[in-house]
């Protein structure tokens, strides 16, 4: 619940009519306002804002310009829906972001790659398997080191590390899909690309997770065994 | 119906399936072959493995403390 001030601020604490105590009250009061107002959203804005941005720094950056932009607009007081209203300001903030990243790019969509116009898996997949079709490789056996992973703090990291090592548009749609559990028609349609278009960027998502994961953490615990 | 399917053709379904419905002909197509084949069936197993440790992941990402402390500060400061 947003902070219910049930005057306008500048409208009945101008530094005019204010004695010194009073103002330290209220600014107490706004300090802990905040407070809880960041708390109450920052997780789920971050959360967010890491979707699609892949890194937690600028995450973070974003988040706070989303509040300070909240704060500063003259609308923002007794908003009901304001986590909503604070998404809405946060995507304008990743559109900049994205336009200054990349600046020479035409289209600024979250998934600006020449990966968004492939249409087919292509030398990935194919490479995968031998022309009858059968594996190319061994699917590599993890045994059961999967069973413990997951409350292993260094798999965590790993996790962390290979989800970085993602190219933009390939990071956005696989956290979209599996953190968000959006829909494909949701994202096709908010992201401005192609069924097709993001099964490919899915494809080749998970099958690079996973071989950074094989390369860094299966490989490691199987010769541990 | 295709009664054998290719490893390759499999995998193109299996991918499909965690994102998508897949038709019924298909997942028949796709059970069959995962019944015959270990190789594939560890493969599906494993990818599905994976959407389930990022999600768990993923899902509980927080803001950091520290960030979270600097962001209240930069806004009570502003």
């Amino acid at each position: 619940m947003f902070p219910h001030w049930s005057h306008s601020p500048r409208e009945d604490y101008s530094k005019n009519s204010f004695d010194q105590y009073s103002r330290a009250l209220y600014l107490s009061y706004m300090e802990n306002s905040i407070r809880s107002w960041v708390e109450q959203h920052g997780d789920m804005l971050f959360r967010y804002a890491l979707a699609r941005v892949g890194n937690r720094s600028d995450a973070e950056d974003l988040v706070q310009e989303t509040f300070l932009a909240a704060i500063k607009s003259s609308d923002f007081a007794g908003r009901s829906a304001a986590s909503t209203y604070l998404v809405g300001i946060l995507r304008h903030k990743i559109m900049d972001h994205f336009r200054k990243v990349y600046r020479h790019r035409e289209q600024h969509t979250e998934f600006n790659s020449n990966d968004s116009a492939d249409t087919s898996e292509g030398e990935l997949f194919s490479s995968m398997f031998t022309p009858k079709g059968t594996w190319a490789e061994p699917v590599a056996d993890w045994g059961r080191t999967a069973e413990h992973a997951l409350l292993d703090a260094e798999f965590n990291r790993i996790l962390d590390k290979c989800l970085e090592k993602l190219p933009d548009p390939q990071r956005s749609a696989f956290v979209l899909r599996t953190m968000e559990e959006q829909s494909t028609e949701d994202i096709c349609k908010n992201c401005n690309v192609t069924t097709t278009n993001l099964g490919v960027l899915l494809f080749r998502a998970r099958t690079q997770l996973k071989k950074c994961i094989e390369g860094n953490w299966f490989a490691s615990k199987a010769v541990a065994q | 119906m295709r009664w054998m399917l290719k490893c390759r053709e499999n995998t193109i379904l299996v991918t499909k399936s965690l994102d998508q419905r897949l038709t019924l002909v298909e997942r028949v197509e796709m059970k069959m072959h995962l019944a015959m084949c270990d190789v594939c069936r560890r493969y599906a197993k494993q990818l599905h493995w994976l959407d389930y440790a990022f999600k768990k992941k993923i899902s509980a990402e927080k803001l950091q403390p520290e960030a979270m402390e600097r962001i209240c500060k930069q806004l009570e400061n502003r």
